[in-house]
């Protein structure tokens, strides 16, 4: 892929490293997009628990901005190269596409949740393409002060169907606001997905982010969370699966600012025939960030010869005062593992989707629509069946 | 000047009966650099002029009567050299002016077999750093290098009896290995690796050659030292290693320079080639200067059934760019690299290793340990990258990092990139500050809370001394100790 081409660089490590290695960032082809004709909108459920403000995309942009203005915003780290390209609002896939957003989209959702409102239910917006299809979406959470919410955004179509999707979210949770952001991808084979998220996090915020990737043949996405406030929190849960030729392309980024800061980021997957994945995650403790706590953990489940795993867990400090680790762990199914379930009337083939399953099936249990949890399995399950190995 | 910390270990010996006093003010007497900043006249060596032409690469190439092969070698690094970017992703060397580096700087000998016959005021250099002495107590042969040319080289006769090679690379690049020289020089690493591999292509002088045969093994350790005395000026030195089929090496590295308020610069290359069931232990204490910018290159190439092992302390540097690159070819091959880097107040220092798995059954274990100190920045690099050969291959890093102060930085920035399913690879890092409950455990024994915190960072870095021959041992530890002082 010639980066020379038509289309946007994304998802930039924040700390470059040798770029040999390919990792530095990621490039999406425009050339290469499916063309199709019909533009697809969201539905939304539950949509009487909040206040949903269509706005003028400059108008909604600045509104966001206005939360982030504060915040002190980098050229450079420890005198390395240009690594964090400058945004009022950082995101996980960067600039280039949140400005091909702003240009693709002409209106932004702004989505509140009233201070001190404890959201019953969770918000549903529902992307369905039931055969080809393309979408492009900006939304704005704001979840205000003490308020408890969930939000799940859902991209589905037809198993064949093709097309690109292309939605940015940014959140903006006030102090002591509680935010359950999920996402899931459940696209047809043909699909383009990118999809990003951006957040702040003001005191005593807490933002759980949970991302199923289970679907699609490319899947660029990135999260940014500025935990700006004091004892904010950022979790991150995320199940992956990709199979065929598909790619899986992360970049999330932790970047705590105050004191007592917590963040973790957890992310899960398994990778069949040749399909290709890059993860990269970053904690990023600022001057400042004392007592603060990082972590982050990926386990890979690699099942044939022909995948390519890449992971890079980064950390960059510059606050002493913090407790920081990653890890990851990459291979196939254990020996021991597999001597268990063979003598337990096992095999080899059902043992590596029995684990791949209990993987995702365990961070999607925590969604809280048991429609979607059944979608869910389904949705693995057909994919395993598909699937020859299997 | 006085003779080194290395020749004074008892002032350092805690199971002496030195009082912590005495240490003190053994500590208070001298900073950090002063024992490896001394300086020399050199009005009387030869030097070409500051910068990089294609005129001085020739001059280069004529003072080292290069064969043909050489000469042309260097002209295409040259080349290589002007198109190839200055890389963006590391610590800034912007400070690094090729115009002002003086990249060929000789002394006024040349190489000697014996000591008494290097004039006296090299010799005095390399007797303040231990030198000669170490060379009698516990090295097999030394190879001591003064700015861009070997002074002295030798090899004790014991060794040369089982067919070792150790010497100058000038001289087995015409003599009896010349062919196994044009086999492998710069095969490994090659010009167009990155800019600053072009560069050593263009203006190396200087390095070892060492051959081992078949099945020998070398008992006691060879050793290289680089010293970079001239100001403004460049090394390049060039170290070739082969050790053949079944054959053991232990192979010492050290390096020092004075500090000038000028940059200077090291870019040397180490080619190091483990062939079938032999091993090679290849180990560095690098103290440059405050003012160098240490941008080298070391690769290993190791065959089926061989093993590697990379100790590498860095203490020096204003800017280091250092990853030991490992690419295990052979079946049943095998890496460890264990090391350890502190930064102080000006540096900047970049390091880590790269492992690259090819064959079957391949395996790599990391640990990496990092200190950060008044203001210095500490970046660990690595990529573990496993291809679809190395099946049943297996790597395990561990990378830890200490914050010894709130204005210093540390970053990690490994990557992992597996093209097999059949391996298995874990990775585990941390980066925290000194435990406040072990200083107030420590200090509730009568110990100050300076000795606490240097006794804690020296128990962090014992995984990595105790690689290390005993005399290295105690030199990096005095580094330690140094660079605690007032923590």
């Amino acid at each position: 892929m010639s980066e020379n081409s038509n289309g946007v660089l994304v998802n930039h490590l924040p700390s470059p490293t040798w770029n040999r290695l390919g990792v530095n960032r990621a490039f999406i082809n425009f050339d290469t997009l499916p063309e199709v004709e019909k533009t697809f909108e969201f539905t939304i459920d539950n949509a009487e628990q909040i206040t949903i403000e269509r706005k003028n995309t400059k108008e909604a942009v600045a509104f966001a901005d206005s939360f982030s203005k504060g915040i002190r915003r980098e050229a450079s780290v420890a005198g390395k190269a240009p690594i964090y390209q400058k945004q009022v609002f950082a995101t996980g896939m960067g600039r280039e596409y949140t400005d091909l957003i702003e240009k693709m989209v002409h209106r932004t959702d702004i989505l509140t949740v009233g201070e001190n409102e404890s959201l019953a239910d969770p918000v549903i917006l529902h992307w369905s393409f039931q055969k080809d299809g393309k979408a492009a979406s900006q939304q704005i959470i704001h979840a205000k002060k003490n308020s408890t919410s969930t939000f799940l955004l859902i991209q589905e179509s037809d198993k064949g169907a093709s097309g690109h999707v292309a939605i940015e979210t940014k959140v903006i949770l006030e102090e002591g606001a509680r935010l359950n952001l999920i996402k899931v991808n459940m696209l047809g084979e043909g699909f383009v997905l990118m999809d990003d998220t951006a957040a702040v996090l003001n005191d005593r915020a807490d933002f759980e982010f949970t991302q199923m990737i289970l679907g699609a043949d490319k899947t660029y996405t990135g999260c940014y969370a500025d935990q700006a406030g004091e004892s904010s929190v950022f979790n991150v849960n995320t199940g992956y699966m990709a199979n065929k030729e598909h790619l899986i392309d992360i970049n999330y980024v932790a970047c705590e600012r105050g004191e007592n800061c917590n963040s973790k980021i957890c992310v899960k997957g398994s990778l069949r025939d040749r399909a290709y994945k890059t993860f990269r995650g970053t904690i990023d403790f600022r001057r400042g960030a004392k007592n603060s706590v990082g972590d982050e953990q990926e386990d890979v489940l690699l099942l044939d010869e022909g995948v390519i795993n890449k992971t890079v867990p980064v950390i960059l400090t510059e606050e002493e005062d913090v407790d920081a680790r990653h890890g990851a762990t990459i291979g196939n199914l254990s020996p021991e593992v597999l001597f268990y379930m063979g003598s337990r009337g096992i095999d080899k083939h059902a043992a590596e989707m029995l684990i791949t399953r209990g993987h995702l099936i365990s961070i999607a249990n925590t969604i809280p629509d048991e429609d979607t949890v059944k979608k869910i399995n389904l949705f693995i399950r057909e994919a395993f069946d598909s699937n020859e190995c299997f | 000047m006085e003779n080194s910390a290395k020749n004074n270990p008892v002032e350092f010996n805690p199971e002496l009966d030195v009082s912590k006093d005495d240490i003190n003010a053994y500590l208070d007497s001298q900073d950090r650099t002063s024992i490896y900043d001394f300086k020399d006249d050199e009005s009387s060596f030869y030097k070409l002029d500051s910068g990089l032409t294609e005129e001085i690469v020739n001059k280069i190439s004529e003072e080292k009567h290069d064969p043909e092969w050489m000469h042309e070698f260097r002209l295409k690094s040259l080349d290589l050299y002007n198109k190839i970017p200055v890389p963006q992703w590391g610590s800034p060397i912007d400070g690094l002016n090729m115009d002002n580096i003086v990249t060929y700087v000789r002394p006024n000998t040349d190489m000697k077999a014996s000591w008494d016959d290097v004039p006296e005021e090299i010799k005095s250099a390399f007797d303040r750093l231990g030198i000669p002495q170490a060379e009698h107590d516990y090295l097999a042969g030394v190879g001591a290098q003064y700015d861009s040319e070997l002074v002295y080289h030798n090899l004790q006769e014991s060794v040369a009896a089982k067919g070792v090679v150790y010497s100058d690379l000038e001289s087995a690049m015409t003599g009896e290995y010349a062919d196994m020289v044009k086999e492998y020089f710069m095969k490994l690493v090659p010009p167009t690796d990155h800019k600053f591999a072009a560069l050593h292509g263009a203006v190396w002088s200087g390095g070892s050659f060492v051959y081992v045969p078949k099945g020998v093994t070398v008992e006691v350790p060879l050793q290289s030292y680089f010293r970079l005395n001239a100001k403004g000026a460049g090394q390049f030195e060039h170290t070739l290693i082969i050790v053949d089929e079944g054959a053991d090496l232990h192979f010492i590295e050290g390096c020092s320079a004075p500090k000038w308020n000028v940059a200077n610069l090291h870019a040397g290359c180490v080619e190091l080639y483990v062939k079938k069931n032999a091993r090679l232990r290849y180990s560095t204490i690098e103290n440059w200067s405050k003012n160098m910018y240490n941008l080298n290159t070391k690769r290993a190439l190791v065959e089926e059934g061989a093993r590697m092992e990379w100790v590498s302390g860095s203490f020096g540097s204003h800017v280091s760019y250092l990853y030991p690159t490992t690419i295990l070819k052979g079946r049943d091959s095998q890496c460890d690299y264990t090391g350890i880097t502190f930064s102080g107040k000006g540096q900047n220092l970049d390091t880590g290793c790269r492992m690259v798995h090819l064959g079957e059954n391949t395996s790599s274990l990391v640990t990496a340990k990092s200190l950060s100190k008044d203001g210095g920045i500490n970046t660990f690099r690595s990529s573990i990258e496993v291809m679809p050969s190395a099946t049943g291959s297996k790597s395990s890093v561990d990378c830890s990092s200490l914050m010894l102060d709130d204005i210093s930085r540390s970053d990690t920035i490994p990557e992992i990139d597996v093209r097999t399913a059949d391996c298995n690879i874990g990775h585990e890092a941390k980066i925290g500050r000194i435990s406040d409950d072990a200083v107030f455990y420590l200090m509730s024994r009568g110990i100050s809370e300076e000795e606490a915190r240097s006794m804690i960072v020296s128990g962090f870095a014992n995984p990595i001394s105790k690689e290390l021959p005993l005399e290295y041992a105690a030199e990096m530890n005095n580094l330690i100790k140094l660079e605690m002082e007032g923590a």
